[in-house]
């Protein structure tokens, strides 16, 4: 069982895990960010090991290059040393810990000893090629749908963060 | 027959024109609406004269198709129906023309014309229906329009209160009705009567299931006709005009729990058990309400109860399977129970105060209430030869010829009470010395006056179309074609009349004793008839006497009562409000508005899911 | 894939989803290029257009056989055209509460946004409502989310209005996760996203742990769509977000985001869980099986929004707490699992959406132009306007479940459903029936406020001619399907025949 997939997968997810926790606890901007990057970069691996490359390379292309930089800038163009305060254990963290422990072992009791019989899978092949093929002719729609998603996203992230002082200012104090 | 779904359109129509252009119309609202409830009187009573020769007369139509289910609506008119359509449309025909002089001067006097069409409309809908769903839809509605009169006079505080409290009371009730509606329709396939009585009599429904929807559908009645324990809304509801009391809280919705019950009597007769819980609650509301109507000083309050304690004996009837003495009884209350509300009104009209302390000698200043009142007072007392006498006594015989020998004496104390405190509201209202000074006491004018003297008249002769010694018209009518109703009148021994009368003789001697005897001069009784005299002699004994046994004995019994309803009743009323508020607050208190706490109770939630389904489920 | 086979779809049936999308693309154009000093609400018009056009187009297609567009990526069947129909009733009326929607402030500059953003989250709700597969369920649902998300937040420069956008942004986050989570499960489980292909899959599953995971799935599904429907356990955000987004978004939110949620929810569970069996044996299906988890958060839902609701005096909020209850009382019908389920859900949600939006009209009107949304703003209505008055109760009436009105016959229908099946769901049944009670004392407070208090000031009323249509429309739905409901059954019955085609 101790297969050498199996020794990846325990630290690549134990490192994405830690990214997260990493995340939360920390207290500088900056720190998360990088705290983040390990997540991103783990989930990455994760995909290697599940044969699929090209997710894995969107993902450190995408996730750790392209969100991780533009975090940055955004830290760098406003108040890079905010720090967060750090907060005692107030009854909700224990109630969400219960809670996180509650999931953790009704998912593990699913799935500790779970065995499927491994088939043969043609998933690895060319998989690149395959998820284009399946995003441009079966999987169409919503492909398209996503497209107006970014959209909307686009358009709401405008509202929300553009300044209005060339708008009419109807209502400026 | 036809065009009986004709009768409760008028009064709709009143309400949707008075609605819409009541504002134009002002006073005038009255002439709208005292003609087109006239127009459904007269029809009414067309086809009342039609229905006592002709056979009950049926029309439907599918009104919703659900797959393969199939619900109709139409109307139905047989003996019950015909009979209880008069009824309304007479007393709300009346009670608009009173309410012309009542309400004059109201500035929301066209409002309060269209609320009343509302509520006839929904009567006489509810009289109407063929089937339990048209039924729950008009008794909800009928909920709606006393809702909405009780808190007519809404800049009192305890007006809107009252109207609230009504509201949900009596939907508690509704509650029962409507689970014992549906179960019923799931066991026989159909809300129509007709065929609920069919499957009931074809043995389609065991025993258990009849009693449980018999007493979920008297759970109803209970809430709506003011039975223990959901009776504590009627009283406060007399915080509407006093008309609307007569109407809704005296003649016509109250009575509609009975009428319920008098409608799927055949459910009920089949279950021993429910007859047997529809006969101890009527029996005990009656005397409990009469026992508390001895100690109250509101005029209004003092009918109130008198109404919970009257429909307690209908439930008696029903329940003792006298099913033609409750609708006598219902009717002969109809009429007499308005009467008494309307001429109070005139009386509060006169003085303008509720309270029966402050009143006192009005029997000269108003010639027309006093007598009218009288006769009302008489009527409800059971003394023979008015109305009351007769339906009291089918009621006593009833209860008796079942087998309920102790209801039968609680009945027949309630009599005594109910003689004893109406009479007592009569001298005190009407007899000795004015006991508060009130400016200008004049009688109410003729729109006033015009309908108690009908409703007086009725009173009085309403109980002949059904009497041991005329014969027992109404009675062997209103079972003509149905053997599940039982015999059109059952004999009973004489001395049951005879009990009956002299308690309720007593009951007013009592009471004349008590609070008249200072209005009549003592020196010219004694002269002229001497046995009086030696009773009267006597007085400082049953003075006494009632002092110490009676007052202290009834007000102890009363104050007892009274604190049931305080404590008990109300008391589990109050819990449950608090617990529901509780969890309110505590539920507002949770609602914190940090996003976290919501994402937080939110994940708890699914793992506390997921933590059953692992531990219950059996996949361990 | 070349052209011809792409061509050999029949697109038709997606018409109303492309007159959505194409009105929507058209009103940002002409937002962009339209000089600043026309009117915007000319825009609102047009998108109403749209919507109507959209109907319009799907009433033709209710003839249409059941078909689907690759793969059943798309697939319009009988239980997507009758909730789409409802959908498209709903935003219409919303989006003439939206026409008229002018408040104090904040408002002003993105009215064009607001009306094609409100447009996309629509053809959102219309693709979670027609489609087989997964993936496209799930973009449905996340341009629903993200469109509702900027609406909220519309109002920029007020501060309830950002803080109720941020809440929903946050909540709706961990909703998604939860519920792809659960979703990956699924996929996992059989190795397709066709509902179908799942369900075909899963017929084979015999073995308890993997049941079991499933089952885990199921609940993680639930429990993340039940931020859409806004039910227990993730009902906490309503309040908030519903005070202070604007009310026409408020509309939106209880009505259309809400039915969206059902028509969801009902797709997956009805086609994946109802194919797995239990333990390996076929007499009982694990969706019917595991339905008093869904009884149990119904129940739970039910007490949650009608107790809390009590103790609200900002009108927004109340109606949150109840539109959380009405959630509840349609997972009645849910977990009753009747043969009649699904008109008894369609009509409710029809009845709902009529009584919802008629109610949040009359609640901008009177709000609008004042900075606060406490109850009192009721007070006296009837003095100031007897017909709005009027209006107003019926919509209260219906939803408290008087008869004579809509709410009535979809409470009884669900009763009915609910006592029907056997074992019949008593408990359920009586939790619905006295939280009704409960619900009795907040509708009918606002009812007192309505007809016995007197008015704190008196000047009219101006109603607006959209907000007036929109109120008109409701009122006599309200009152047309409450006293002749057949005419909606009738309507069902005839056009989609007891939604047999669903699992087809």
């Amino acid at each position: 069982m101790l297969s050498g997939e199996f020794i990846a997968f325990i630290a690549l997810a134990l490192a994405a895990i830690m990214g997260g926790v990493l995340l939360l606890n920390l207290t500088k901007v900056v720190h998360m960010v990088v705290a983040i990057v390990f997540t991103f970069v783990s989930i990455a691996g994760i995909y290697v090991l599940l044969s699929a490359e090209f997710l894995a390379a969107v993902q450190i292309l995408i996730y750790s290059g392209a969100i991780t930089i533009i975090m940055l800038f955004g830290i760098m163009l406003t108040k890079h040393n905010d720090e967060s305060e750090a907060k005692g254990i107030g009854w909700r963290k224990v109630f969400m810990f219960l809670g996180v422990l509650a999931f953790g072992a009704a998912v593990y009791i699913g799935i500790y000893d779970l065995d499927f019989a491994s088939e043969p899978s043609e998933l690895h092949v060319k998989n690149t090629e395959q998820i284009g093929l399946a995003l441009y002719s079966d999987y169409i729609i919503p492909f398209e749908l996503t497209s107006v998603v970014l959209l909307v996203a686009l358009v709401g992230a405008i509202i929300l963060a553009r300044k209005d002082d060339g708008g009419k200012g109807e209502d400026k104090k | 027959m036809e065009i009986a779904w004709l009768i409760p359109l008028f009064p709709l129509l009143s309400f949707l024109v008075l609605l819409l252009a009541g504002r134009r119309l002002k006073e005038a609202s009255a002439a709208a609406g005292i003609l087109l409830t006239l127009a459904s009187l007269a029809l009414s009573v067309y086809v009342l004269i039609e229905r006592l020769s002709g056979p009950t007369f049926k029309a439907e139509a599918v009104w919703l198709t659900i797959g393969d289910l199939q619900l109709t609506a139409g109307f139905e008119v047989n003996q019950l129906n015909a009979l209880m359509l008069v009824i309304v449309s007479l007393v709300s025909f009346l009670v608009h023309i009173y309410s012309k002089g009542y309400m004059h001067g109201d500035e929301r006097f066209p409002v309060y014309y269209a609320y009343l069409g509302l509520f006839t409309f929904s009567m006489l809908g509810l009289v109407l229906s063929p089937n339990l769903l048209q039924t729950y839809i008009f008794w909800e509605l009928v909920g709606l329009g006393s809702f909405l009169l009780i808190g007519f006079y809404f800049y009192k505080e305890s007006a809107k209160h009252a109207a609230m409290k009504a509201f949900i009371m009596t939907r508690i009730g509704d509650v029962g009705l409507l689970i014992g509606m549906i179960l019923l329709f799931w066991e026989t396939g159909s809300f129509e009567y007709d065929e609920i009585f069919a499957a009931v009599r074809g043995g389609e429904l065991s025993g258990t299931m009849i009693t449980l929807t018999a007493i979920l559908i008297f759970v109803g009645a209970v809430g709506k006709s003011g039975q223990f324990p959901l009776h504590t809304w009627l009283p406060d509801a007399m915080e509407g005009p006093t008309p609307v009391s007569a109407l809704i809280h005296a003649a016509t919705m109250v009575a509609a729990g009975v009428y319920l019950v008098a409608a799927t009597f055949p459910l009920f007769a089949a279950s021993e058990a429910a007859m047997m819980t529809v006969a101890i609650i009527g029996a005990f509301t009656a005397i409990f309400a009469a026992s508390i109507g001895l100690v109250q000083t509101d005029i209004k309050r003092v009918l109130a109860y008198s109404t919970v304690s009257q429909l307690g004996y209908m439930m008696l009837a029903l329940g003792s399977a006298g099913y033609v003495a409750g609708v006598f009884h219902l009717m002969t209350h109809a009429f007499f129970k308005a009467l008494l509300f309307l001429a109070a009104g005139s009386v509060i009209h006169a003085v303008h105060t509720q309270d029966i302390e402050k009143m006192g000698g009005l029997w000269k200043k108003l010639r027309f209430t006093g007598p009218l009142f009288l006769i009302g007072t008489l009527a409800i007392s059971g003394v023979p030869l008015f109305s009351g006498f007769f339906s009291k006594d089918e009621i006593l015989i009833a209860a008796w010829e079942h087998g309920n020998t102790t209801l039968f004496w609680l009945a027949v104390i309630a009599a005594f009470f109910t003689a004893f405190y109406m009479f007592r509201l009569f001298f005190m209202v009407f007899m000795g010395e004015a006991r508060s000074h009130h400016k200008a006491v004049h009688e109410s004018p003729g729109s006033m006056v015009w309908p108690m003297a009908v409703l007086g008249i009725l009173a009085i002769f309403a109980g002949y179309v059904n009497t041991p010694w005329f014969g027992t018209f109404l009675g062997d009518w209103l079972v003509e074609g149905n053997s599940a109703l039982g015999h059109g009148h059952v004999e009973g021994p004489a001395w049951i009349m005879i009990v009956a009368t002299s308690v309720s003789l007593a009951g007013i001697l009592l009471a004349y004793l008590i609070y008249g005897k200072r209005a009549i001069s003592r020196d010219g009784l004694i002269t002229s008839v001497p046995l009086t005299y030696n009773v009267l002699k006597n007085k400082y004994y049953i003075d006494e006497l009632y002092h110490y046994t009676f007052v202290y004995g009834a007000k102890a019994v009363s104050l007892f009562l009274r604190f049931i309803e305080l404590f008990l009743v109300e008391g589990i009323m109050k819990t449950v409000a608090a617990l529901v508020q509780t969890l309110g607050k505590t539920g507002s208190k949770i609602q914190s508005g940090q996003v976290q706490t919501y994402g937080a109770i939110a994940f708890a939630g699914l793992a506390v899911l997921m933590l059953i389904f692992a531990l219950t489920g059996g996949y361990l | 894939m070349d052209m011809d086979k792409l061509l050999s779809f029949d697109w038709g049936l997606m018409a109303p989803e492309f007159l959505i999308l194409g009105t929507a693309t058209i009103l940002a154009v002409l937002d962009l290029f339209l000089p600043k000093k026309i009117n915007r609400q000319v825009l609102g018009l047009f998108g109403l257009a749209g919507i109507v056009a959209a109907i319009v187009s799907l009433v033709f297609l209710l003839d249409n056989e059941t078909g689907s567009i690759l793969l059943e990526t798309f697939r319009l069947d009988s239980f997507g055209k009758a909730f789409k129909l409802l959908l498209l009733t709903g935003a219409g009326l919303v989006m003439l509460l939206a026409i008229d929607y002018k408040p104090n402030e904040g408002m002003e500059e993105y009215r064009g946004e607001f009306f094609y953003l409100f447009l996309t989250a629509l053809l959102g709700a219309m693709m979670m409502s027609s489609s087989g597969d997964l993936i496209t369920l799930f973009i449905g649902l996340e341009l629903l989310s993200i469109s509702s998300y900027i609406l909220a937040g519309i109002r920029k420069k007020n501060t309830a209005s950002n803080e109720s956008a941020m809440k929903y942004v946050i909540n709706g986050g961990i909703s998604t996760a939860i519920t792809l989570f659960g979703m990956s499960y699924v996929f996992g489980m059989t190795g397709s996203t066709n509902l179908r292909q799942i369900a075909a899959a899963l017929l084979n599953v015999d073995d308890s742990q993997q049941v079991y995971i499933l089952g885990l799935a199921f609940l993680m599904i639930f429990v993340g769509l039940s931020f859409k429907l806004a039910s227990a356990p993730f009902h906490m955000w309503a309040p908030d977000v519903y005070e202070g987004a604007p009310t026409p978004v408020t509309a939106f939110l209880s009505v259309v985001s809400k039915t969206a949620g059902f028509v969801i929810l009902i797709r997956i569970m009805f086609t994946v869980f109802t194919a797995l069996p239990v333990d390996g044996e076929y007499s009982q299906t694990f969706l019917f099986a595991n339905q008093d988890y869904i009884g149990f958060l119904a129940g739970a839902t039910m007490i949650i929004g009608n107790v809390i609701a009590l103790r609200q005096r900002s009108i927004k909020r109340l109606f949150a707490y109840s539109s959380i209850a009405h959630a509840g009382y349609i997972l009645v019908a849910f977990s009753a699992m009747s043969f009649v389920m699904f008109e008894a859900i369609w009509f409710y949600l029809l009845a709902y959406l009529f009584m919802n939006v008629g109610a949040f009209a009359i609640i901008q009107l009177l709000t609008m132009k004042e900075g606060t949304e406490d109850i009192s703003h009721f007070a006296g209505l009837y003095r100031r306007s007897p017909l709005l008055a009027v209006a107003m109760a019926i919509f209260l009436l219906s939803l408290a479940g008087i008869p004579g009105t809509a709410g009535f016959i979809g409470k009884i229908q669900i009763f009915i459903g609910a006592l029907m099946v056997s074992p019949a769901h008593y408990v359920l049944v009586s939790i619905m029936i006295a939280t009704t009670v409960v619900s009795y004392f907040y509708y009918f407070g606002i009812m007192t406020q309505i007809f016995f208090r007197p008015a704190a000031h008196h000047e009219k009323i101006a109603i607006q001619p959209g907000t007036a249509v929109a109120i008109i429309v409701s009122a006599a739905a309200t009152i047309l399907f409450g006293i002749m409901p057949q005419l909606a059954y009738g309507f069902l019955e005839s056009n989609f025949k007891a939604f047999l085609d669903f699992l087809a």
